[in-house]
């Protein structure tokens, strides 16, 4: 099976369209299971009691606005470098996924501070550049939505993600090169994670169901993008008339 | 849930409400593109 033929939106199209159901019903699955060990499995934390349950929503959509940064980033160089019209297409469609994880994590964790910081907010380094992270993406379709040439805008946009990408290791490491509000990195540390078992699998469950969401989603807007972006193509003609 | 209950269920709903809106928007757009390509076709073939 030759592979770099799904790199041509035209043959990539039909290819989302039968993985969408798959990723759906195992992002459903994932979920419940998640939302199950998560609410009525997962015990009370002996500091944060039941707010912790909070994190299960949090921790899993600030890992998430990271990676599909991370992704983006990637796909807007691998357009800038191979001139790949499914990686600009791929970058297009990360951005208000990504955006809306970010969104997620800023408000979940301000729900979560209020009790246990006993504020809403703090101009922390770990929360500040999160914050910082959101007006990227925003940043990124604002660009693209402000040139009408998708070639120009991609590679416009690229550049800013790829600039932006800087933000990421700050937001991961800022918790230990500045002294934060926020705790510490508790799972990904090298070596033994500092959260217990009962604790973990929720949140592992969670972050894999949102992982599986967002190849849901972002398959769905790719498949939108393909439509809009080969317009003049025969094969979208056809596709349109035909379902006309 | 005790004493934070209500920040938890708050937590969950937006949580539910950013996932719906994230699956709806896209379905929506499709109806949206789909519509305007048909009227795209249908002018093209008019003016030939």
């Amino acid at each position: 099976m030759n592979i770099y033929k799904y790199s041509s939106p035209k043959a990539f199209y039909p290819l989302a369209g039968k993985l969408i159901p798959w990723f759906a019903v195992l992002t459903a699955l994932l979920l419940g299971a998640g939302l199950y060990q998560g609410l009525f499995v997962a015990p009370p934390d002996y500091q944060q009691g039941e707010s912790v349950r909070i994190m299960f929503v949090h921790v899993p959509a600030a890992w998430m606005s990271m990676f599909i940064y991370v992704l983006m980033a990637g796909a807007g160089a691998a357009g800038l470098i191979w001139n790949a019209k499914l990686s600009e297409i791929f970058a297009r469609s990360c951005a208000p996924i990504g955006a809306w994880f970010t969104f997620l994590a800023l408000v979940t964790g301000s729900i979560w501070g209020k009790p246990m910081w006993g504020t809403w907010w703090a101009w922390d380094a770990r929360i500040t550049s999160e914050l910082i992270l959101l007006f990227l993406y925003l940043g990124f379709m604002a660009l693209q939505a402000s040139i009408d040439d998708p070639k120009r805008a991609a590679r416009a946009a690229a550049i800013l993600a790829l600039v932006g990408v800087v933000n990421i290791p700050i937001i991961h490491f800022s918790v230990e090169w500045w002294n934060t509000l926020h705790q510490p990195a508790s799972v990904s540390r090298i070596g033994r994670p500092r959260i217990h078992i009962s604790l973990l699998i929720p949140l592992l469950l969670m972050a894999i169901a949102f992982t599986t969401y967002f190849v849901t989603v972002v398959l769905l807007r790719i498949r939108n993008e393909i439509l809009e972006r080969e317009r003049h193509t025969s094969w979208v003609a056809a596709l349109i008339r035909g379902n006309a | 849930m005790g004493q934070y209950g209500s920040y938890i269920l708050v937590a969950y709903a937006l949580g539910a409400v950013v996932l719906i809106i994230n699956v709806i928007l896209p379905m929506r757009r499709r109806k949206t593109v789909r519509a305007r390509l048909r009227e795209f076709y249908r002018a093209q073939e008019q003016s030939r």
